[in-house]
């Protein structure tokens, strides 16, 4: 039996205090948590407050506005309050970040994740980010959404963007931040670049996702796929089962930002270290580092 | 002091040591006169760079300075070595401290002669500011200037006063530095500032004066020589005009312009000599002039030292100035009179400096790799190279300084060209091939050129820097053989140093004999009606030959190279054929892919080598040689190129649409010399039938009549009707039966018949076309012949001639000549040419997929992994043939592939191999039903027929590439291919043809951008490669710049490289003979090189070759951490760093943040081990502000940590110390306890 809390005190700098409440009343996205039967608590020095989870396994710990769910989730490691697939969902973050600091985009309504993931297996090595990107994609898949990893670890539906993970390493501890955009999404005057990806939402129309439950499943298929099989894969079948996940293979792409920089060449897949396999005039050649995109 | 002689000097210094100052070419010129007459012995500083350096041979010792690079610039230092060494005299040489005024004074204390000018008169003469005031007082006029030394203020003054332009110049400055060209007041503030601080930097005197900027001047100097004793001898006028930033690059004297008069020569002399003697000068002196366009002088500076170009004046006067200076140095008489020594030749000095001017004559600094210096008469040569020598970066780009001479300007041209060619500086780029374009330059030989020159003529940076063509040949021999592949054929990695050769190319070749090379050719050449009408006359056959063409383009990879086609073309020439069919298609496109030959050369070649046989090509009709529709002005001067080489051009469309033949047949019909041959594509399927062709027949004779202005009855007398089977698909019957009917239309057509052999059908097909009346018939040599080409040549006349009675005119012994020599050719084609997928494929009937795209399509299908679909492709094609018709030829194959191959492969990632099957019964069903017959869920289903095509094939169903033969497919198709948007696609199609609306390429911006890309103008030939295939063009241009002609290296080593310790012997492009053996390939290095050593005729050359991809990146020099060392903070892994939080000196706690690192996405921070300071941060990023990373390996040292220094004990201050064992505290001041 796993708990969800919901942070009432706040954490300087990092989170402010919410309630049940409050959430239900910020988003109809949140309004399932008006549904729950919440209980006054205590985690650490922290007060909460708690709701039972059945069916499911691991903890999920929600906070209100925050400067981001990674710096949250570092907060609650450091008071050893996290273990591995226990996971923080905000509210909305003040600095949502990609990779490299870029920032992260995050009105309420959609999911802003941090996982703790273990540092073992595929997570020890340089594979990590392509593991999470899968596991991630079957886990849409699974609910319906035709989810595909645009390499090395954007998720695509339906050929827009509708999440990116990042994952961070500090003193041992390994964080996946995941975001999903549930109801809305960025406009595109706001995106990086003009040949990034557009944006998109997993709703349909005006409906309404329940964001806890939707989180929650997905995690459980995550926690379940790679407990059951990935976890037993061998490298090659993990390059593999990625391979049959990734978006534009066999396309023509362009590369930014490595060597590569500003050259086209067709996606042929990954190599046995993650790294990206493109055939060009005069060859395969592997990226480890860069993006890519269909236009120039 | 008694007047010594020349002779008491040479024995006063006898044995004695004299040192020399200076470095590479000055140190040895004068090492050199040193050891001449005066027998003395030759001591030459040098720092450790320098110990080894080519110059320093001609010194008998050397004196070490050490490893500080500036070690020349420390008199003190130089001077006190000099003394231990007991050394007589020092000759400073020029540059270094050769006008430093604390030289001779340091000299003159420690009593070491200074062979050069007296502090004094440096400081008179050396100084900018002094010499004016001097040579005002003499009436030598100077230019336009402040008298001395300006502030701000003064400068602006001046400037109103003379006027701009004016050049900011430094008082202490030479040698052209330092000087500022201003050319408005808001430019003399902040040039002011900017002049002032370099002037205090290079020359320690930061004050600055100012001279009126004389326009369009000559640079003219004087030289002067002048003794103890008030003797002075002036030479003649040294012109140094040609200059690049104030920097001389041709000396020659005297002036080649008629500017410079016997009298102002005499002028200028003559305040030269007042200027010397007036101080009492006892040296070498150069007094320079500038000479504005009408004759008037202007004194600008003396120069109290020996110069760069004072070779010129030596030889023109046939003396030894250096030799001279010394001996005046320790007091001997000037043995030089005016009158005894009279000048004689005339000469030009060329500076050779490692800089490459198409880089802004940036300094190049490297290995010199090949050293061949000129030499014959009227040539002198003072250099600091050698082969092998490397060439050092911290000196100046000074490598060589090569005089010519001779009597006359003419002769002393003609001399320095025919150095330049022979000088060859391999492994650097150097100022030679600049100074050729100089040397060419019609101003420059007419002597009409001032200071503006260079800056002024751009042209002279348009060259390319050639390396002698068979040493480039030889890199490419080298490339080949060290990887065992050549990887410009583009064939990928078809094999590896150690896969078996098939061995050395050394074909058995008859001789033909001298009746039959000498017999007439057997065809009308140059005249297109009397061919024409021997064709139509004669009762036998006619043969044209694709071996050279079709046949190896469609079973070879096109990759059947000139120097084969030279092999068996002399015997082609001689076997009686109509044509031989030797260019067009795709193959001119891959003559530049992939054989680096340029296609038209290729064809003036054939020309020659097969002179009496008419040659034919084959063109498109909207894209000629392209790939795309081309624009009038395009066509015609493509055409026009094509017309010069071909006598026979075949030009064919795939949808038939003359229209888009019109603007070819307006070019070829205006040669007469010329045979135009519209082509018919032919297909077997319903709706093609005879009734169809005859009318094709009768819109292109409409066409032909229109362009050339006569009767169609006229026009089928004027052309070749060309028959076009390119899948091989058209049975015997109808060959029959349309050939029959055509030549009962019109009796005088010509008519040509092409087929592939892919079905099987060749020869019976042929066969009846031929007993139908087709006139020439396309085959090809035996021993080329494979499956997608055309047919065999003897066994196609045999049935022809036994089976069906009819006769023909072959040289068959020819042929068969030919053949032996063919077939010893091929074994290398067939290993690493040949199609992946061969065989007869009786079912092209069906699928129609033509000759060569046979075999790539499907192996393209294979390497994607759909090789279990191809089955269904070739049903796809088989049924969409029936659904949108049109022929099966470039580009329509490619549209027809492609559409089938996106159908299945899309329908299969749906939903598996039933979507598949299904796709394609619903397919079957609409071929085979009516629409009327048709269910609704048919006509719902067969939407999904097109909805993966491409854009290609929508521009097809638009009519974009022209009018579709049979009209517009149904609606649905449409509905299909276009979705939502059918209707408006429908709206949208045209049927004119594409070629209308096309607009002129422009040829002036097509030019610039080649010119920009190649620096220098494209032939004729080139140009047309380049607007027709721009990148492959330029890639072809650039191979032929880096390694010569291909086509010169036998067919073995193009494919297989040279094994080691064989000779080979080639010729290059003038016919002249090499040899080379590769003596060594060395393993490769971690940079993934290897060293190719070998020898080139009778040189040893090395050539590095890059065989595989570097293992460790350049940072191998990157500093590792000790792992054991707890101050050292390493990358955790290979990656890249992002972002570096701290910089040396901050004080950092334990756990804290230093620097993140992203390894394959992930972000992982290393944290702080324990409390401590930063004392050196490595490598540092900051992506958000450059948006760079940089690449780190795991355990490289990225922070190196130190103990927490002692803070201050002022609690108000409590800043760390960094210094140990300080009193006080820098911050605060407080007073530290020990």
């Amino acid at each position: 039996m796993h708990t969800c809390f919901v942070l009432h005190d706040q954490l300087p700098d990092i989170t402010l205090k919410t309630t049940p409440e409050e959430l239900a009343t910020a988003h109809a996205g949140w309004s399932t948590l008006a549904d729950k039967e919440w209980s006054e608590s205590c985690l650490d020095d922290l007060a909460v407050f708690r709701s039972e989870l059945p069916h499911f396994s691991s903890d999920i710990h929600i906070c209100g506005e925050c400067s981001s769910t990674l710096d949250v989730a570092r907060a609650l490691t450091e008071r050893n309050l996290l273990c591995e697939w226990d996971s923080i969902l905000g509210l909305r973050q003040k600095s949502g970040r990609g990779q490299l600091r870029r920032a992260w985009n995050s009105p309420e309504g959609n999911i802003y994740a941090a996982l703790r993931l273990p540092m073992t297996g595929f997570f020890a090595n340089e594979l990590g980010a392509l593991v999470m990107g899968f596991l991630l994609a079957d886990a849409l898949q699974q609910l319906g959404y035709n989810a595909r990893i645009k390499w090395p670890n954007d998720i695509l539906v339906d050929s827009k963007k509708i999440g990116g993970i990042l994952l961070e390493e500090r003193g041992g501890v390994l964080t996946a931040g995941i975001g999903i955009n549930l109801h809305s999404h960025p406009p595109q005057e706001d995106l990086r670049t003009e040949w990034a990806v557009p944006a998109g939402c997993l709703c349909k129309n005006e409906q309404t996702l329940p964001i806890l439950q939707v989180w929650q499943t997905l995690v459980d298929h995550m926690h379940f796929c790679y407990n059951a099989q990935v976890v037993q894969y061998t490298t090659e079948k993990l390059i593999s089962s990625v391979e049959k996940q990734l978006a534009w293979l066999g396309r023509e792409v362009w590369i930014h930002g490595s060597d590569l920089v500003n050259r086209s060449g067709k996606l042929m897949g990954i190599s046995q270290d993650g790294g990206l396999r493109i055939r060009q005039q005069d060859g395969e050649k592997v990226i480890h580092s860069g993006s890519i995109s269909l236009r120039p | 002091m008694a007047i010594k002689t020349f002779n008491e000097i040479m024995e006063e210094v006898k044995g004695k040591p004299i040192l020399v100052a200076n470095r590479g070419i000055p140190a040895r010129r004068i090492c050199r006169s040193i050891r001449e007459r005066f027998d003395a012995v030759a001591v030459m500083t040098a720092t450790d760079i320098d110990k080894t350096s080519p110059a320093a041979s001609a010194a008998q010792e050397l004196l070490l300075l050490g490893s500080d690079p500036r070690a020349y610039l420390d008199i003190d230092r130089i001077i006190s070595l000099a003394k231990k060494r007991g050394v007589v005299a020092i000759h400073p040489g020029w540059g270094f401290a050769s006008e430093d005024h604390k030289f001779p004074t340091r000299c003159a204390e420690e009593g070491i002669i200074f062979i050069g000018s007296t502090a004094e008169s440096m400081n008179l003469l050396g100084n900018k500011v002094q010499v004016r005031a001097l040579a005002q007082k003499l009436g030598v006029p100077v230019v336009p200037g402040s008298d001395g030394s300006v502030d701000i203020p003064t400068a602006r003054k001046f400037c109103e006063e003379i006027g701009f332009p004016i050049m900011l110049k430094a008082e202490g400055g030479g040698g052209g530095r330092g000087i500022f060209l201003i050319k408005n007041q808001d430019e003399l503030e902040s040039a002011f500032v900017k002049a002032s601080t370099m002037a205090q930097a290079s020359f320690g005197n930061p004050r600055l004066y100012i001279e009126k900027f004389l326009a369009s001047a000559r640079h003219i100097e004087i030289q002067v020589i002048s003794d103890k004793y008030g003797n002075v001898f002036a030479f003649d006028e040294r012109d140094c005009s040609i200059q690049r930033n104030h920097q001389k690059l041709v000396e020659i004297t005297p002036s080649p312009s008629e500017l410079i008069t016997p009298e102002l020569r005499a002028r200028l002399k003559e305040y030269s000599r007042s200027l010397v003697t007036a101080v009492g000068y006892d040296s070498l002196a150069t007094v320079e002039f500038l000479v504005t366009p009408d004759g008037e002088p202007y004194l600008i500076e003396v120069n109290t030292r020996l110069q760069v170009e004072h070779g010129i004046t030596e030889v023109r006067y046939g003396v030894d100035l250096v030799e001279e200076q010394i001996a005046v140095a320790f007091g001997a008489e000037l043995r030089l009179k005016e009158e005894k020594f009279p000048p004689s030749q005339m000469a030009m000095q060329l500076r050779i400096n490692c800089e490459d001017p198409q880089d802004d004559f940036a300094p190049n600094c490297g290995v010199v790799s090949r050293y061949i210096s000129p030499g014959g008469p009227g040539i002198r040569i003072d250099s600091n190279l050698s082969a092998g020598y490397d060439f050092p970066s911290n000196y100046d780009s000074a490598g060589a300084l090569l005089i010519s001479y001779g009597r006359g300007w003419k002769k002393v041209l003609g001399t320095m060209e025919r150095a330049l060619n022979e000088y060859s500086i391999g492994g650097l780029k150097t100022t030679i091939p600049f100074f050729k374009q100089v040397i060419r330059h019609p101003k420059f030989r007419q002597g009409d050129f001032d200071t503006n020159f260079i800056g002024n003529t751009p042209e002279l940076l348009c060259y390319t820097d050639l390396a002698p063509e068979a040493e480039r040949i030889s890199k490419l021999i080298a490339e080949i053989s060290a990887k065992g592949t050549n990887p410009y054929v583009q064939l990928g990695e078809y094999r590896s140093k150690d896969t078996p050769r098939v061995g050395e190319f050394n074909p058995v070749m008859p001789a033909i004999n001298n009746a039959t090379l000498k017999a007439a050719p057997a065809y009308p050449q140059g005249d297109r009606k009397a061919l024409l009408d021997f064709v139509r006359d004669t009762d036998y056959v006619h043969f044209c030959d694709t071996t050279p063409r079709d046949i190896t383009q469609s079973n070879s990879g096109n990759r059947f190279r000139l120097a084969e086609d030279k092999l068996i073309g002399p015997y082609l020439d001689n076997c009686g054929f109509f044509s031989i069919e030797n260019g067009g298609g795709a193959h001119f496109h891959v003559a530049m892919l992939a054989n680096m030959t340029y296609p038209f050369t290729e064809a003036k070649e054939w020309n020659q080598f097969a002179p009496k046989t008419l040659k034919q090509i084959l063109i498109r009709s909207t894209n000629v040689l392209g790939y795309k529709p081309q624009p009038q002005n395009l066509m015609r001067a493509t055409g026009e190129m094509i017309c010069d080489h071909y006598d026979v051009i075949r030009c064919f469309d795939f949808l038939n649409h003359v229209e888009n033949m019109r603007p070819f047949a307006e070019v070829a019909l205006n040669r007469k010399e010329v045979v135009f041959e519209p082509a018919i594509s032919l297909s077997w399927a319903k709706g093609f039938d005879v009734k169809h062709y005859l009318q094709v027949t009768e819109a292109i004779l409409a066409m032909v009549a229109d362009v050339a202005g006569v009767s169609t009855k006229k026009a089928s007398e004027m052309i070749i009707l060309g028959l076009k089977d390119m899948a091989g698909v058209c049975p015997p019957r109808f060959m029959t039966e349309l050939i029959t009917a055509i030549r009962k239309q019109w009796p005088s057509l010509v008519t040509h018949y092409h087929r592939h052999y892919t079905d099987g059908l060749f020869v019976p097909t042929v066969g009846a076309a031929a007993k139908a009346g087709a006139h020439i018939v396309d085959t090809g040599m035996g021993a080329a012949v494979r499956w997608y080409g055309q047919g065999e040549v003897l066994s196609t006349a045999a049935y022809i001639e036994e089976e069906l009675g009819l006769k023909t005119n072959l040289n068959k012994d020819m042929i068969r000549e030919c053949n032996f020599v063919l077939k010893q050719v091929m074994p290398y084609y067939d290993k690493y040419t040949a199609p992946f997928f061969q065989g007869i494929d009786h079912d092209v009937v069906h699928h129609a997929m033509p000759g060569g795209a046979t075999s790539s399509s499907q192996e393209g299908a294979l390497k994607q992994g759909y090789i279990h679909l191809l089955p269904y492709m070739l049903k796809f094609l088989a049924g969409t043939r029936q659904v949108v018709r049109y022929h099966d030829v470039t580009p329509g194959s490619q549209i027809t592939w492609n559409t089938a191959f996106l159908a299945v492969t899309n329908a299969y990632k749906r939903g598996g191999e039933e979507e598949v099957r299904y796709l394609l019964e619903v397919l079957e069903h609409v071929t085979k039903y009516e629409e009327k017959d048709l269910s609704e869920e048919m006509k719902e289903a067969r939407l999904a027929i097109y909805q993966d095509s491409n854009d290609a094939f929508r521009d097809l169903l638009l009519g974009k590439f022209g009018k579709l033969p049979l009209g517009f497919p149904a609606d649905w198709v449409y509905q299909s291919a276009f979705g939502a948007e059918w209707k408006q696609a429908i709206n949208q199609r045209t049927e004119v043809s594409p070629l209308s609306t096309l607009e002129d390429i422009n040829l002036a911006a097509e030019e610039s951008d080649f010119i920009n890309q190649i620096r220098r103008k494209p032939t004729d030939e080139e140009f047309v490669m380049f607007l027709n295939h721009p990148a492959d063009a330029l890639k072809t241009v650039r191979f032929k710049r880096d390694f010569g002609n291909p086509n010169n290296i036998p067919l073995d080593v193009w494919f297989e490289g040279l094994e080691t310790g064989r000779e080979l012997h080639f010729v290059d492009d003038n016919a002249k003979p090499h040899s080379m053996t590769i003596l060594h390939v060395s393993e490769p290095a971690k940079d993934g090189k290897c060293v190719v050593r070998y020898v080139l005729d009778s040189d040893i050359m090395s050539y590095d070759v890059q065989v595989a991809t570097p293992q460790e990146e350049e940072s191998a020099g990157s500093e590792k951490a000790d792992p054991n060392n707890p101050l050292h903070v390493a990358a955790p892994s290979n990656g890249d760093l992002w972002v570096m939080y701290v910089n040396p000196g901050d004080v950092v706690k334990k756990g804290e943040e230093l620097f993140n690192v992203s390894i394959m996405k992930q972000e992982k921070a290393v944290l702080c081990p324990a409390d401590a300071m930063v004392k050196r941060v490595l490598k540092t990023a900051d992506y958000k502000e450059t948006k760079m990373m940089v690449p780190v390996k795991e355990g490289d040292l990225l922070i190196e940590l130190g103990p927490i220094p002692r803070r201050c004990s002022n609690e108000a201050c409590q800043k760390p110390l960094s210094i140990e064992g300080m009193a006080y505290c820098h911050f605060c001041g407080e007073k530290l306890e020990a």
